[in-house]
């Protein structure tokens, strides 16, 4: 063998070698993408473009950290627009067009009930960090999961807060927006108010449709009747032509109005001065103390989309669920689907909002407690805030609240 | 049962309600009566009139009268523009074209509004004399801001009423409206009379935008929102009549007050109901010809 063939093929076996050692480490490198769909237009608009922000925003860091598993993050964002065909679409065009591995969706019940039996058919893992809607527990998969709270616990936490701080509360009429969620959060809302407080009389109960943007009619017949309380649950728009033309009316001179939106933050960001001084609560409160995390979250925020700009609870609820997934890719090493969704069965994890478990057996995240606070003007922010801040506690009344139930029974050891 | 109390502040809510359709609906019967063109981009101009009331009384700080006065300037100036620019160049051609244009138009502006105030949720608060309510019949308390709305919508109505009828240009409207071919031969600047009826149309729904906007969310959709309603008033009133857009505004806003409370369940429905029962009774409308 002449010494130029003997050069040629050291150099050729050296390049192979070099190809086969660097291929895994190639593959190692490829992003790890994960798809956030939320409505980031229609009525829920609000909610899902917060949790297109945090996404992004959780991307950039952990992508400065070093990725999860020695991998970048890729995050793909699609809008469901709130309604649930689109939602469908949109995930099966992620899952099989773009390749997305996981997914987290911020928005309707209506879209997370059509989008639950797709997950499964696609066999990705589905995290839901809005649609609290109590149907999930009978569509739950393999293959989804919820962070965000279910109607049952938002219906128990305000109605526990609204019985402590509105004890001149006699005669009330609820008015919540004519959709799934909003029919369910009330059930559960009036359902423990007349527990806690059954000297409460029902007076009426208003329905506006989802499209609704004009509330003056619904305002005009709340003032004409004979009520001390408003328990509002509209979100959007909705909340904030009724918040408007109330005052108009000069009803909110006599008639005390309690917004139990589960995303109160968002409408004092848009009413700002003509906010009303409600207390509130929901999953996600950006003043809670005492929360390293989430003093760390409110300040990348902070830096990343304005001084005056705070996460609420479409932001809150899609940085939770972002957790999760992290930490399950993280205890299994790997991004195997299956690997993962064993690893978020029972897993417990420090969020931004305390502590949550992810049940083993219907795959609903459980908090420690839930946040609520009074909304009042602050010097630092063009819209009021949730002041004195406090928590219910729900873990203690895990049992009370969202019974174990069997769900449709993937896991042999779900209980009875 | 409704209580005369009840009853009579859903009239008010629906009389606020018709004015505000009829603001946005009048010039869209004129511009169609006169251009003959299904101008839809008309609503932009609606959405367009509210962000620069926003602009004006939040953003940049001016008071309420100022926006008042100055918004519906911008959205002529803007129609100015979208006629000059885009219609003109569709008045030939058949409807499906126009519509296809000012739809266009609709969607364009929706993208651009998003671009530039962003997709959530924005107010204007009302300004502060017309801020509080007032006593009224039956014990009941009316809001002042309700009576302005009422009040600007019958001014307008009686200042169309007198332009086209008691005026030279409202001759030269009405003769284009009627033939603008006759109206052309017999020295009639055509071109320039479309132009400017474009514009005043455009400054009607920017009107009716200004003044919806202490009363909502702005939300860059909400041109989108109202269109149905707009077209159920003229289809209503009859298609290309004043009279008869003031007439189906006002109607469809107490039907729509009063029918929330009679048939809630029915309150995302209850415009279409009324334009169905209207155009299987008199299927030209009410004052349709």
């Amino acid at each position: 063998m002449s010494h130029k063939v003997k050069v040629s093929s050291l150099f050729s076996v050296a390049v192979l070698v070099l190809f086969l050692v660097t291929l895994p480490m190639v593959t190692w490198g490829q992003p790890i993408k994960v798809g956030y769909i939320g409505p980031l237009t229609g009525f829920l608009d609000y909610l899902g473009t917060e949790g297109k922000d945090t996404m992004k925003l959780w991307e950039k860091l952990v992508n400065e950290k070093g990725g999860i598993l020695a991998r970048p993050v890729k995050v793909y964002v699609y809008d469901c627009k709130a309604i649930p065909q689109v939602g469908v679409d949109m995930l099966r065009k992620a899952a099989l067009e773009d390749k997305v591995e996981f997914f987290i969706y911020g928005g309707s019940s209506g879209v997370v009930l059509a989008s639950l039996p797709v997950a499964q058919e696609l066999k990705t893992v589905y995290i839901v960090s809005q649609g609290a809607t109590s149907k999930y527990f009978d569509a739950v998969n393999q293959y989804t999961f919820r962070m965000v709270q279910a109607t049952p616990i938002l219906g128990y936490t305000e109605a526990w807060w609204m019985s402590q701080k509105y004890p001149k509360m006699k005669k009330v009429a609820y008015i919540f927006p004519d959709y799934e969620f909003g029919r369910d959060v009330h059930a559960h809302v009036k359902k423990y108010l007349t527990k806690f407080r059954p000297d409460i009389q029902n007076v009426a109960e208003l329905w506006p449709a989802t499209t609704a943007v004009d509330m003056k009619a619904y305002a005009a017949q709340l003032a004409g009747m004979d009520i001390d309380t408003v328990v509002g649950g509209v979100f959007g728009t909705m909340a904030v032509s009724l918040v408007k033309e109330l005052r108009a009316f000069g009803a909110l001179d006599k008639i005390e109005y309690i917004d139990s939106s589960v995303s109160s933050l968002d409408l004092a960001k848009t009413l700002r001065n003509e906010m009303v001084p409600t207390w509130g609560g929901g999953v996600y409160d950006a003043f809670q103390k005492g929360i390293p995390e989430n003093d760390q979250f409110v300040m990348e925020w902070k830096k990343a989309y304005g001084k005056a700009s705070l996460p609420g609870g479409g932001g809150g609820t899609a940085n939770i669920c972002a957790k999760f997934l992290r930490t399950a890719i993280e205890k299994a090493g790997t991004t195997d689907t299956l690997k993962v969704i064993r690893a978020l069965e029972g897993l417990t994890i420090d969020t931004i909002a305390g502590k949550f478990k992810m049940r083993e057996w219907d795959h609903q995240a459980i908090p420690e407690w839930m946040p609520y606070g009074k909304f009042a003007p602050h010097p630092d922010y063009p819209y009021w805030i949730l002041t004195q801040n406090s928590r219910v506690d729900i873990a203690s009344r895990e049992e009370e609240i969202i019974p174990a139930k069997r769900s449709p029974g993937w896991r042999a050891n779900s209980p009875k | 049962m409704m209580s005369s109390s009840l009853l009579f502040m859903e009239i008010v809510v629906g009389l606020s309600i018709g004015g505000t359709l009829f603001l946005v609906s009048s010039g869209f019967t004129i511009i169609w009566g006169v251009l003959g063109i299904p101008n839809f981009a008309h609503v932009t101009f609606y959405a367009l009139g509210a962000y620069s009331a926003y602009s004006l009384a939040v953003a940049l700080n001016y008071n309420f009268w100022v926006a008042f006065v100055i918004s519906p300037l911008v959205v002529a100036a803007a129609g100015l523009l979208v006629e000059l620019l885009l219609l003109r160049r569709v008045y030939a051609r058949e409807h499906v074209c126009q519509l296809l244009l000012t739809f266009g138009v609709v969607y364009a502006a929706m993208e651009l509004t998003t671009m530039a105030y962003g997709p959530i949720g924005l107010t204007v608060a009302k300004p502060f004399v017309l801020s509080k309510s007032v006593p009224a019949f039956f014990g009941t308390r009316v809001p002042i801001y309700y009576l302005f709305v009422i009040g600007c919508a019958a001014l307008v109505g009686l200042g169309l009423w007198f332009l086209l009828q008691k005026t030279r240009w409202g001759a030269l409207i009405r003769a284009s409206a009627f033939d603008r071919s006759m109206a052309g031969a017999m020295g009639v600047n055509v071109p320039r009379l479309f132009t400017l009826v474009f514009t005043f149309g455009a400054w009607l729904a920017g009107l009716g935008g200004v003044l919806m906007a202490p009363m909502t969310a702005l939300l860059p959709d909400m041109g989108i929102l109202v269109i149905l309603e707009v077209l159920a008033a003229m289809i209503i009133g009859g298609l290309g009549s004043l009279p008869g857009s003031a007439i189906g505004s006002l109607i469809l806003g107490l039907w729509i007050a009063i029918g929330t409370v009679i048939l809630p369940n029915f309150s995302m429905v209850l415009t279409f109901i009324l334009a169905a029962i209207v155009l299987t009774i008199r299927p030209r409308g009410i004052l349709g010809r």
